[in-house]
């Protein structure tokens, strides 16, 4: 089983998430704990880039859920990008996209940033 | 009983008997010697009548001692009471004979005659021979009885058989003076068996095993006690008793003249032995005590569980290790972590806190040591915890006032000016060295033992060693103590889990309905004790008592375990309740349920369902799915995913949700299923970690469209676990669902 991974980038004034390996049960403990930490250090603009993200389970949706209007309130967004085929499917099926923006490059999740911070 | 008393009384007779015939002997040699008359075969009758007399008095002696104290009665091994005893009645004799020499001055003998005889003064003569030989001879008696014991104390294998050796060659030297007359006691054979014994008698002397386990108080004693019977040796010499005892009779007197020698030595050897060993005998009971003590600790350590009372017996162990004025106390530590303690709580808790950087200690026992004690060495001490839990190991305080890591400024002329501070304090310090060692169990800290001395370096190599090995086995028990209650714990879940597991199989449909013309089929596996999956089925309306409506649901929540088990007991109540409500439409049924759900779901979890309505009649199905895995539609021209928008429930409490959700209808032709299942059956994954997915969920499916509803789930279900099979795994709860519109009854 690949071992999940969570590193953080800094992009200007986002912050980019990038995600590598299983995101389950188990693992999700260790992604809540790294958005938490950003949110305690009023990091509100995110990006998760899912480029190398092999499976994600329920409770690994949950952890967006989670923060989501934390973020929200504050002013932020959690933006994904990157997303592998698979990873969309289970996304959409859910009804995800609804709730969330999803772009297939980062860049453009920046930029959608940028542009809504000046309006 | 009986027959040993009457004995004892016959055998006082005899003695009594003997000794009236040896003093009327006596007397009439007495009146023979001065007639000048001599008859040596008297003297051969007399050491024949001596020695039956003395050999009886023996056993009578030994028997009294015995029922005085049995063999396994202390005081054989209580030398102070016996030497007591010999002390005394030794004296008693010593100055009745000397009263009885002021009485009768005119009793001795006359050893310078001409003719070389021994020449009784007179007749009082004979009978202080007989008073003082039956005296002394009786009580050497018993003292060699009591010496016998005490060499035989932790015999060894030579011990028995060198003792009988020593007796037989004083025996055989004594006998072979038969018949000899006073003066002529001394032939060369009973000097060569003499000075024999008197080797074996030196080797015996030397047994002094009994001396070793002696208490300090009883050492003492003793020792006095043997200076003074050897000292009233010297009187008993200086008044030549031992001449007495040969006039009474050689062989007699022989043998308990080499009694008294025997005695003699065996006092000088206990002499020496106990001057030598005085001075280590405080130590070697210290060390008595350690061993006492730690053999207590390592038995408290495999028998209790009860982890309050190891930490109160390690301390108190660990006090009295290291001896009289000291104190302890035990701290227990609790690193910092988000779960149950963090830096900013950890202060505010009851009991005495000592924070670190890592984590805080807490003082569950203290012994001997106030809390303001305590606090104002913590003030002092601080680096002692902080070290601690950075790198656990023992650290020794010799001098808290003039300790560098305590005091900075430590130059020789501060701290004797401190030291004599101290002193001249009104309220003498109770902590002034340390030791603190740590309690390590599978490599984690547990706590801190602190034992505090009121004297300067007060802990020397060996108090260092024998602390750690009370902290090492206290340790092992804690340990011992957690595994026991995690597993009773662990028990205690697993039972409840397995309650759990019988409640939510229960909230599963056990049997499909009957419904004409349709057939339905369903499994469901929880991955784990209880599942996150749900599935029921409704009858929504009847007429002539045959079911023409009906609703299916199957969902999925968020998760696993206990939390997602909970969820689906709340499903299966706003299922029930509002499906009678909502008869027509699923999409309203699922606008209601997000609803109600997204009031209770945490905001981590959210249910995916699907919601489907049966008309038999019209052989419709109108459905509606917020998040679920696509139903698949299997007719005759094979398998096809029948995908519709929506949003998971418990995502979106707004009109997301109702914008989101579409209802579909679907036409059943004879013979057409739908099926419906969750992600468990997609996520399955074989041993190269590849997912089932849906193209070979679809191309199994058209594999198996002309059979039943159960044989398509049997086979749907078979073929995941062949996919899965070894190496591979089912991650997720799996549930199958499998509804089928008969086909016309013509074609079968």
């Amino acid at each position: 089983m690949a071992t999940f991974t969570s590193t953080v980038r800094t992009v200007g004034a986002v912050t980019v998430i990038d995600l590598s390996g299983d995101l389950d049960a188990h693992t999700s403990v260790q992604l809540e704990r790294t958005i938490q930490d950003l949110i305690q250090k009023k990091h509100f603009n995110l990006i998760i880039n899912f480029s190398n993200l092999n499976y994600i389970s329920s409770a690994g949706l949950g952890v967006f859920m989670a923060f989501i209007d934390d973020v929200r309130a504050n002013g932020g967004d959690i933006k994904f990008s990157n997303m592998p085929e698979k990873i969309y499917q289970i996304f959409d099926l859910l009804g995800f996209p609804m709730l969330y923006e999803i772009y297939k490059d980062e860049r453009e999740a920046i930029e959608k940033f940028k542009t809504s911070a000046t309006t | 009983m009986q027959t040993s008393s009457r004995l004892t009384y016959i055998f006082l007779a005899l003695v009594i008997v003997c000794e009236a015939s040896l003093l009327l002997i006596d007397i009439g040699l007495f009146y023979a010697h001065r007639a000048r008359v001599l008859s040596g075969g008297l003297y051969v009758l007399k050491d024949l009548i001596a020695i039956v007399m003395y050999a009886v008095l023996y056993y009578l002696i030994r028997m009294q001692l015995k029922r005085y104290a049995l063999p396994d009665s202390p005081l054989w091994l209580e030398p102070a009471e016996s030497f007591w005893k010999g002390f005394t009645s030794f004296g008693l004799l010593l100055s009745a004979t000397v009263v009885l020499g002021w009485l009768l001055p005119r009793s001795g003998y006359d050893t310078q005659s001409p003719d070389g005889f021994w020449r009784a003064m007179s007749l009082q003569t004979v009978f202080k021979t007989h008073l003082i030989t039956l005296g002394f001879g009786s009580l050497l008696l018993a003292s060699l009885v009591v010496l016998e014991r005490l060499i035989f104390f932790r015999r060894a294998k030579n011990t028995q058989s060198n003792f009988l050796a020593m007796v037989v060659l004083m025996l055989v030297a004594s006998l072979s003076e038969i018949g000899s007359l006073p003066q002529e006691i001394g032939n060369p054979v009973s000097i060569a068996f003499a000075a024999l014994a008197i080797v074996m008698m030196l080797v015996n002397a030397f047994r002094l095993s009994w001396v070793l386990p002696l208490s300090r108080s009883d050492k003492i004693r003793t020792l006095f006690l043997v200076i003074g019977i050897l000292a009233e040796l010297v009187p008993f010499y200086a008044m030549d008793c031992p001449d007495y005892f040969l006039a009474y009779s050689g062989t007699v007197g022989f043998f308990l003249s080499s009694i008294t020698t025997f005695v003699a030595i065996y006092l000088a050897t206990t002499l020496f032995s106990l001057l030598s060993y005085l001075p280590t005998s405080e130590a070697l009971e210290r060390k008595n005590s350690e061993v006492r003590n730690l053999y207590a600790m390592s038995r408290f350590a495999s028998e209790v569980f009860d982890e309050e009372k190891i930490y109160s017996s390690l301390v108190s162990y660990a006090c009295s290790a290291a001896g009289a004025s000291s104190c302890g106390w035990l701290d227990l530590y609790q690193p910092f972590d988000e779960k149950s303690l963090n830096a900013e709580q950890a202060p505010h808790l009851p009991n005495l806190q000592w924070k670190t950087s890592k984590g805080y200690f807490k003082t569950v026992v203290r012994q001997n040591v106030s809390t303001e004690h305590l606090h104002e060495f913590a003030a002092k001490a601080h680096f002692l915890w902080e070290e601690m839990c950075h790198n656990p190991r023992q650290i020794r305080v010799d001098d808290i006032e003039t300790d560098s890591r305590i005091v900075k400024d430590a130059t020789p002329l501060t701290n004797f000016l401190r030291r004599l501070g101290r002193k001249r304090r009104k309220e003498p310090a109770k902590i002034v060295s340390t030791l603190s060692v740590p309690l390590i169990s599978r490599a984690n800290l547990i706590g801190v033992l602190t034992v505090a001395k009121d004297v300067e370096y007060g802990f020397v190599k060996d108090d260092v060693e024998l602390i750690s090995t009370f902290a090492d086995q206290a340790a092992i028990a804690i340990q011992n103590s957690r595994l026991v209650r995690e597993v009773i714990d662990k028990e205690r879940m697993q039972q409840e889990l397995a309650v759990a597991q019988k409640i939510q199989l229960r909230l599963l449909p056990h049997t499909p309905l009957a419904v004409p013309n349709y057939e339905m089929d369903s499994l469901s596996y929880p991955a784990f004790e209880v599942g996150g999956d749900f599935y029921d089925y409704l009858a929504l309306s009847s007429s002539n008592s045959s079911i023409c409506k009906f609703g299916v649901m199957i969902a999925d929540v968020s998760g696993k375990g206990a939390s997602a088990a909970f969820y689906t007991a709340e499903l299966k109540g706003i299922f029930q309740s509002l499906c009678t409500l909502y008869p027509d439409t699923p999409s309203d049924l699922l606008i209601r349920a997000n609803e109600t759900l997204s009031r209770s779901l945490d905001r981590k979890s959210f249910v995916s369902a699907l919601y489907a309505i049966f008309d038999v009649h019209s052989h419709t199905v109108r459905f509606s799915n917020a998040g679920h895995c696509p139903m698949v539609l299997l007719t005759a021209e094979g398998a096809q995913l029948v995908k519709v928008p929506g949003l998971a429930l418990g995502l979106n409490a707004g009109d997301l949700f109702q914008r989101a959700i579409r209802t579909e209808t679907l036409f059943l032709k004879p013979g057409d299923a739908v099926v419906f299942y969750t992600d468990g059956l997609i996520d399955a994954v074989n041993s190269a970690g590849e997912p089932f997915g849906f193209e070979r969920l679809l191309t199994l499916l058209s594999a198996h469209k002309h059979r039943s509803a159960s044989e398509i789930k049997q086979a749907l279900f078979e073929a995941v676990n062949t996919f899965a099979g070894a190496g591979g795994s089912v991650k997720d709860d799996l549930t199958i669902l499998v509804i089928k519109r008969c086909d016309t009854p013509a074609s079968h």
